[in-house]
């Protein structure tokens, strides 16, 4: 099977299809990174332009990246022994007095299509879980929140940061239904993205 | 700030719902207020009383609840009250403490997105599918009975026909059992349709009922939640059968549906034959703009963002107000309200200073 043969079973959420095409890839001796770098990588990347332009939608989505997610999961030996650096570190929680968690997912596994290493801190996480994940490496931040009254924990979370003197080790960024860019400004968030799809360039952009 | 004394009127509501003009005075809609508000804005609490298909009610109870409640909806100056359906799927729900500081409900509820109660069909078997004969209508009975001269009952379903699935089989789930096992997702979509056509038939009928209203969130930020391909397939043929129930009853059909709709707006004019929309975000489409551009096929409701409801000041509440009724009141068709809900973190000045707004308005007179 081919990259691009891999690319496309991504995009299509084809599971079977990319953990068999990934398996022989690597029996082909192809590079994993190349593996990564040229099907799985490229193939997020693409399914977040479809699901910016209303082309695809929140399942589809999933099942890119779970399909994703699987040929990654056998890269990762390969990967390890090679030493390919991931484009960075980030974790990402919904914060406290929030258990909403589709989106925040939806950011976890887009940045893992785009090669971040992602520590998923999950739903109604405290100031001090941000601040951990900050001393334990995470150079970005992101906060997700549903309502406007949990979004005010992602002002708490920032003052904790400040206070435990990591602010200026990590870019924050925030997201989830009721943030705007505006928001970001006020709480000095670095900041803010409408979608998953453009959560990853951001991103990108933040670590440069 | 109150009318004094309220001079409900639902046809003054009906002719916005209708699109028959401007009525004699801009009239209010809200799907809900949280306990909070309405108990904040009557000036005494008001008990939850659990109303959930199979739970054992007390009457006494719920008649106390409703006397006040029905309190709030008038005096605030609504010509109606919604009257909640029992709750009637269980559901996957977890609480956590809620953020609201002083209008706190202590916790807050949240629906399980990842797993529901059905996830392959042994759950299918096992659930206990309620039927319409398990709903109990005291409720609706009771205030049917109470209602002031000039108010009707909005009927207001337990969750829609995606909602219902969403929350039974969970976001994560449906979304795989899509693709995956689109039976499951057809038999579930079949169960949550016949029962939500069966509520409609049983109350639509009843005394008192002014309009029926169906709460379906089908969107969030950037668009549907699933694509239009399966809302045509599971979710429009049973939403369109609620509005042909509601109008066979001579009754307008009112849609709650949040989030992002852009793209299917027509379909829900024209093919599922809403009457009236409800539910707008500022980030999402300003309700101005909704108004302009679907107002001549459908009434337009409420749209006050909460967002901006929640943090601004009074005065930057009423100046909002303000513009938003100068955009959307005149040639009638639209009713002053929040985007989605009281919420109880709205501040109540901030909601009370909304509709002292909607009272000064002299647009109509
Ligand atoms: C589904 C939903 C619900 C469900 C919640 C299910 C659950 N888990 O409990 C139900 C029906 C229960 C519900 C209830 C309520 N809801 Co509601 N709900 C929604 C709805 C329709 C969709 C949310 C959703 O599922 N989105 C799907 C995911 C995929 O999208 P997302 O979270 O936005 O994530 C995307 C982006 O935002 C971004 N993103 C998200 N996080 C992050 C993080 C980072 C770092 C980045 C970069 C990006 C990013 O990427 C994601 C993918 O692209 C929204 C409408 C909307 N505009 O979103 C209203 C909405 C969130 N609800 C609202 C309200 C008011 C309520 C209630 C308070 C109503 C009430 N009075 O009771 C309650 C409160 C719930 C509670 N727990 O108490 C309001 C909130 C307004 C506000 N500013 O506070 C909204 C905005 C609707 C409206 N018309 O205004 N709700």
């Amino acid at each position: 099977m081919t990259l691009e043969q891999i690319f496309q079973n991504v995009v299509e959420g084809e599971m079977a299809a990319v953990e068999a095409g990934v398996r022989s890839a690597l029996e082909q001796g192809i590079p994993a990174d190349r593996i990564l770098n040229e099907a799985l990588i490229q193939a997020m990347a693409k399914v977040g332009r479809l699901f910016e332009e209303g082309e695809i939608f929140v399942p589809e989505m999933l099942f890119a990246a779970r399909a994703m997610q699987t040929g990654l999961k056998l890269l990762k030996p390969a990967l390890a022994a090679t030493d390919v650096q991931s484009a960075g570190k980030v974790a990402i929680g919904t914060v406290q007095g929030d258990l909403h968690d589709i989106g925040k997912n939806l950011v976890v596994m887009m940045l893992e299509g785009a090669g971040f290493e992602v520590e998923d801190l999950g739903t109604d996480v405290p100031p001090e879980k941000f601040v951990q994940a900050v001393q334990n490496g995470a150079q970005v931040i992101g906060m997700s929140a549903l309502l406007t009254t949990t979004m005010a924990s992602m002002l708490k979370t920032m003052e904790a940061l400040r206070a435990a003197g990591v602010r200026e080790h990590v870019k924050v960024v925030i997201g989830g239904a009721p943030v705007t860019d505006a928001y970001a400004r006020k709480i000095g968030a670095d900041a803010y993205a409408a979608d998953a799809s453009v959560a990853t360039r951001i991103v990108r952009q933040l670590i440069a | 700030m109150i009318h004094n004394p309220p001079t409900p009127d639902f046809a003054r509501l009906e002719k916005v719902l209708r699109r028959q003009g401007q009525p004699d005075r801009l009239p209010f809609v809200e799907l809900f207020a949280d306990n909070p508000i309405m108990a904040a804005v009557i000036g005494e609490p008001i008990p939850v009383i659990p109303n959930a298909i199979g739970v054992p009610i007390d009457y006494a109870a719920q008649e106390y609840a409703f006397d006040r409640i029905l309190r709030f909806w008038l005096e605030a100056g609504y010509d109606y009250i919604t009257v909640p359906c029992q709750l009637v799927f269980l559901l996957n729900r977890q609480e956590i403490k809620d953020t609201a500081g002083e209008q706190s409900k202590g916790n807050r509820a949240w629906v399980n997105e990842a797993t529901g109660v059905i996830a392959n069909w042994d759950d299918f078997e096992r659930y206990r599918w309620p039927t319409v004969a398990d709903l109990d209508f005291h409720s609706l009975e009771y205030v049917a009975k109470r209602l002031p001269e000039g108010m009707k009952i909005i009927f207001m379903g337990p969750g829609g026909q995606l909602e219902n699935m969403m929350w039974l089989m969970g976001m994560m789930n449906l979304s795989f059992a899509l693709r995956e096992d689109p039976a499951l997702v057809e038999a579930v979509a079949t169960k949550v349709g016949e029962m939500l056509v069966g509520i409609w038939s049983a109350v639509a009928e009843r005394p008192g009922i002014g309009a029926m209203w169906l709460g379906d969130d089908m969107g969030f930020k950037s668009g549907p939640l699933i694509s239009p391909k399966y809302l045509r397939q599971y979710v429009f043929p049973w939403q369109k059968k609620l509005v042909e129930i509601t109008h066979a009853h001579h009754l307008p059909f009112l849609l709650h549906s949040c989030g992002n709709l852009q793209t299917i707006m027509d379909e829900l004019i024209d093919g599922v034959g809403i009457d009236a929309k409800h539910s707008f975000e500022d980030v999402i489409l300003p309700v101005a703009e909704a108004k302009a551009r679907w107002g001549q096929r459908v009434a337009i409701l409420g749209g006050l963002d909460v967002d901006t409801l929640t943090r601004s000041t009074e005065d930057e509440v009423r100046a909002y107000t303000r513009k938003v009724i100068e955009a959307c009141a005149p040639g009638g068709g639209w009713a002053l309200g929040t985007g989605n809900s009281v919420a109880n973190y709205i501040p109540v000045r901030n909601y009370l200073a909304m509709l002292d707004e909607g009272r000064q308005y002299q647009g109509y007179v």
